[in-house]
């Protein structure tokens, strides 16, 4: 039984017009641009960022414009926090433009800015789970992000526990293919892991959720 | 219910796990342009809401409230600095009941001590050699080997009985191990953004900190 198909998206384009008025305030002197040699990065966004690179907030408005939304989406699929995942994101955008002199282009802005997300969620989601073990007690604890896991029929919360349930590893792999429509090569390049295990781990999550639901089937 | 019918409402229930909301672009924008850039662009639309930002450039993160944590960062290790001076070597003593102590440091627990004291002075060590390794863009292999060794002797610690009957080490191993694992597997290609990541934890959550005051609490517990 094929039980689950991902969701291709089309990658998000240019879509906002930026009204940026005079500039009263010299940008931060920044390094001049890494050597961007590969092809991977198309031309006008390697022109962005080397603007950027030389202290062009337009430029920089511009390249997150590109990516904000997709990394916003994911970040809140990992998280379920609007607040965390707002803070996430920006953490993230801060991060990439911090070290920007160092991405080299060998892989696409996009997967490396996505991989810099993951890390944060997941470093940044560790530490509040963390603080709120400390602070409150575990009857109290709502978790981050998780739904209810009280006895529900309808399918859709039964998922979003089984989902839940899940591995950390595996659920983000299914998170991001199944539900964002990721590759398993941009997969694998943000978490650092081989495609072979995004493949296999994608092929345990849905295993798993089969189980979760084959009550559900026979009912 | 058929298969089929299975698949459609999976894939449907898929789609709504956790439903993003419409991202706030302009809110995040501002705080992200404000963090790398420095001060935003001043424009006449901007003008209207110049006092709401000059409220925000007072919130936790600002340069402003970084200065200021750095120095009550700098003058805590100056006062645990003067704290064991005054001091001096006193002998180990059980008191378990004395907040603020490591509380597993009797004197039957000497072998423990001596380990621990070690670990804590090389994970001190090599944390505080990070910012360099992360400026140079580049982990050194040496870096992820050593991680490897200390993650192995934190794991030992934190099945030892000193960690057993005392949370507060428990839990600073347990945030070592998180990050030691971190350190052990940065890939060799790649590794620097994960390094600044880390390194960037690492300041915010006053690790190394942590790990001096209580290698100075063990070593000279009174």
């Amino acid at each position: 039984m094929e039980l689950l198909f991902p969701v291709r998206r089309s990658r998000f384009a240019l879509s906002r017009t930026l009204s940026v008025g005079t500039v009263s305030i010299p940008p931060k002197p920044m390094p001049r641009a890494a050597i961007l040699r590969e092809e991977s990065v198309p031309q006008d966004e390697r022109a962005l960022i080397a603007r950027i690179l030389d202290g062009d907030r337009v430029a920089g408005r511009q390249l997150y414009e590109v990516h904000a939304a997709r990394v916003h989406r994911l970040v809140f699929r990992l998280c379920g926090d609007a607040e965390l995942a707002q803070d996430f994101t920006q953490d993230t955008f801060v991060r990439a433009f911090d070290q920007l002199s160092r991405f080299r282009g060998e892989a696409a802005f996009g997967t490396w800015i996505h991989r810099i997300a993951v890390t944060v969620t997941l470093n940044g989601m560790r530490k509040v789970k963390r603080l709120r073990e400390r602070e409150t007690s575990l009857d109290d604890d709502p978790g981050i992000g998780t739904v209810s896991h009280r006895a529900d029929p309808d399918l859709r919360s039964r998922i979003a526990a089984a989902i839940d349930a899940l591995p950390e590893g595996t659920r983000m792999t299914l998170i991001m293919h199944d539900i964002e429509g990721y590759t398993h090569a941009e997969i694998a390049e943000s978490l650092g892991i081989a495609e072979g295990t995004s493949k296999s781990r994608l092929f345990d999550a849905r295993g798993r959720l089969r189980h979760a639901l084959a009550a559900f089937v026979k009912e | 219910m058929t298969d089929d019918e299975l698949d459609e409402r999976t894939r449907g229930a898929l789609r709504g796990y956790r439903v993003p909301p419409a991202p706030p672009l302009d809110e995040m924008w501002e705080r992200i342009e404000e963090r790398h850039f420095g001060a935003p662009v001043v424009t006449l639309a901007d003008r209207a809401r110049s006092g709401r930002r000059a409220e925000r450039r007072w919130s936790l993160g600002s340069p402003s409230w970084g200065l200021l944590i750095a120095g009550i960062a700098a003058a805590l290790i100056v006062g645990v600095a003067l704290g064991r001076m005054s001091r001096g070597i006193a002998p180990i003593v059980a008191d378990n009941g004395r907040e603020g102590q490591y509380d597993y440091w009797t004197s039957n627990a000497e072998p423990y001590r001596q380990a621990t004291t070690e670990y804590l002075g090389q994970t001190v060590a090599l944390l505080t050699a990070l910012p360099a390794a992360a400026r140079d863009g580049q982990p050194d292999a040496r870096f992820v080997t050593q991680a490897t060794d200390l993650l192995t002797t934190t794991r030992l610690l934190l099945d030892s009985p000193a960690a057993a009957s005392d949370p507060r080490l428990k839990n600073l191993l347990e945030d070592l191990e998180l990050v030691l694992a971190q350190l052990s597997r940065l890939p060799s290609e790649h590794g620097g953004t994960e390094l600044n990541l880390i390194t960037e934890a690492l300041e915010q959550r006053d690790v190394v900190l942590r790990v001096r005051a209580a290698a100075a609490s063990i070593s000279s517990d009174d």
